[in-house]
């Protein structure tokens, strides 16, 4: 038995390494505890950002517009109360709209539902530029995050958006709610199983509690029970929470076409060549994700489209192994409608990205993590040049790497950080 | 810091040291982690179980006897963690999505291939025994502990994954 123990301790010790960011969460995590005296543990940051990053599935195609005075309809339930407007408000303050603000004093109801843990709610404001922006309240949370779409009805397509509660530690909460075509009078839910799920429809619109259940098919009725509109689920990211995404050896997700797979955008780092890729999914729709060195890394989208209606998407995200470590910013921006991204550092230095294919890339130097040379800002250049969206990373960029810098590990990295600067310009 | 036992920086923790605290984070977050992922054969899996396990060892820190090892106490709690989460996804998952073979495992490393191969093939619930038995050290008892199964199964569950590995490696030999 000596030969399986041995191979088993063996195995064990070279089974994988965790990701520097997991350690940082787990890190900041057990502290909080400390500080707690053990009471509330912190969430996963990883949590927070799903509602914006499953938000892109949101699927805008087909679009036959409808006269404007059908919109009021939509306007019909009760007022937003007073949280509800500041959580819409504060949670319009991204880049994904940057052109038009959310209008959050004339929010309303539109769907609700009960559940045991209480009800979910949907809500509607419209733009400023006459869009609508939809959030989904989960029970006993405050914070909003909208997903803005144009008015028009959604044609012969049915609109969904997967949504996670932000304090949600595991995946056991999700939510699927969007649009369904005019005339619909039923909603069915098609799993993996054979099993379905009937959901209602008002003013046309749905919410549907999930759990941890993934559908893989929307069938849309009218109510003499014809059918309007049937449609595969595109594998989402939100539907990757609480299951695996699985990766090729390539770095592919095998939720593409095997073989299908076109560089979009190439990068030489520190820790080897950073790609942004593109596959069509099998499910419909492309899916982009990034690689570093030829592996996996956890950034990929899948949607069943990117269309007009999402003028920018734009993610900062860490990638890489312990010793292997990036920064990666990656976005979406039509080049019809966007001409780059710029960045402004701290020495003085400014970094212009332009889109190839209506994407960017940019793994940041490792220098920019020391405290002298790192980012303060970041503009979206509308095509004519001038700032349509501003962010500053004075406090949350450089906190973060402030986290990564810490400890033991971290202080090995910044030694090799302050060593490669030392060789390694602009 | 780095002299400080396991026994004075969780007596340190005790007092409410940050400190102390990220000194045995560090030291131990790795095998837990590993440990975890082993069993478990995803990384969410184990970034989830491991972060878990430390929060846990913090509340938990006054019922800890600093005179035993650490670093199999956290494995424990770990890999409860990770038969947990398990536990509840085969509850709420279509069966074959549960069914569902993962190896995220790094199967880089030269002639650690095939061993990957033949523990994906174990299944869940003869992995752990394996691993708790001959990764971590555990006694027939204390598997059945963390397992919360009774200690005939784990000697049961451990005779067939043994059986099944054996098996694999002669057929792996014979197929040259």
């Amino acid at each position: 038995m000596q030969t399986e123990a041995e191979q088993v301790k063996q195995w064990i010790y070279l089974v994988g390494e965790p990701t520097l960011e997991a350690e940082a969460f787990a890190l900041q995590a057990t502290l909080g505890a400390v500080t707690q005296g053990g009471s509330q543990p912190p969430r996963r940051a990883f949590a927070r950002r799903v509602p914006v990053l499953v938000a892109i599935a949101l699927l805008l195609l087909g679009a036959s517009v409808v006269a404007l005075a059908d919109i009021g309809g939509l306007f019909s339930g009760a007022p937003a109360p007073l949280s509800v407007k500041q959580a819409l408000q504060n949670g319009s303050r991204g880049p994904a709209w940057p052109s038009s603000r959310i209008v959050a004093d004339k929010a309303r109801e539109l769907v609700r539902t009960h559940t045991a843990k209480g009800d979910l709610v949907l809500w509607i404001a419209p733009t400023s530029d006459g869009n609508l922006c939809l959030a989904l309240q989960h029970p006993g949370e405050r914070r909003l995050s909208p997903a803005c779409i144009r008015p028009d009805e959604p044609g012969g397509r049915i609109e969904y958006a997967v949504d996670v509660p932000f304090r949600a530690s595991k995946a056991d909460w999700r939510s699927i709610w969007g649009r369904v075509p005019r005339g619909t009078a039923t909603l069915a839910l098609g799993f993996s199983d054979g099993t379905t799920q009937q959901v209602a429809v008002s003013k046309g619109f749905f919410i549907a509690p999930l759990g941890t259940r993934s559908p893989n098919l929307l069938v849309a009725r009218e109510a003499s029970g014809r059918v309007i509109a049937r449609q595969r689920v595109a594998a989402a990211y939100g539907f990757t929470q609480g299951r695996v995404m699985m990766f090729r050896a390539d770095g592919s997700p095998k939720v593409t076409e095997a073989g299908a797979a076109r560089v979009l955008i190439r990068q030489s780092t520190w820790a080897g060549e950073l790609t942004l890729s593109t596959a069509p999914s099998i499910y419909g729709g492309p899916c982009q994700w990034v690689t570093i060195g030829g592996t996996k890394t956890g950034f990929v989208t899948c949607t069943g489209s990117l269309d007009q209606a999402h003028p920018l998407q734009v993610a900062l995200t860490t990638s890489g192994l312990h010793d292997h470590f990036v920064w990666v910013f990656s976005g979406y921006l039509p080049n019809d409608r966007f001409s780059g991204v710029r960045f402004r550092f701290a020495d003085g230095h400014v970094v212009t990205l332009r889109p190839r294919a209506g994407w960017v890339l940019y793994g940041f130097p490792p220098f920019t993590m020391l405290r002298e040379h790192r980012p303060l800002s970041m503009d979206v250049l509308a095509t004519d040049g001038h700032v349509v969206h501003h962010e500053s990373y004075a406090s949350s960029y450089t906190s973060t790497f402030g986290t990564f810098l810490l400890g033991r590990h971290g202080l090995r990295m910044r030694g090799w950080v302050i060593e490669w600067s030392k060789t390694h310009h602009w | 810091m780095g002299g400080r036992s396991d026994e004075q920086l969780v007596r340190d923790v005790r007092g409410g040291s940050r400190e102390a605290a990220t000194e045995l984070f560090t030291r131990h977050y790795r095998g837990v982690w590993k440990a975890a992922f082993a069993i478990g054969g995803r990384r969410s899996l184990a970034d989830e179980a491991a972060q878990e396990t430390f929060v846990r060892m913090i509340e938990r820190i006054d019922q800890y006897d600093p005179r035993r090892p650490l670093r199999p106490w956290l494995q424990r709690i770990a890999a409860n963690r990770v038969i947990d989460h398990l536990r509840r996804e085969r509850r709420d998952r279509p069966l074959e999505e549960a069914a569902e073979r993962i190896v995220e495992w790094d199967a880089s490393e030269a002639g650690a291939g095939a061993f990957v191969e033949r523990m994906a093939r174990l299944g869940t619930e003869r992995r752990a025994v394996i691993v708790l038995r001959y990764g971590l050290d555990l006694g027939p008892a204390e598997i059945a502990d963390v397992l919360g199964v009774p200690v005939g199964t784990v000697n049961s569950r451990l005779a067939r994954a043994l059986t099944q590995l054996r098996e694999e490696v002669d057929a792996h030999a014979d197929g040259g």
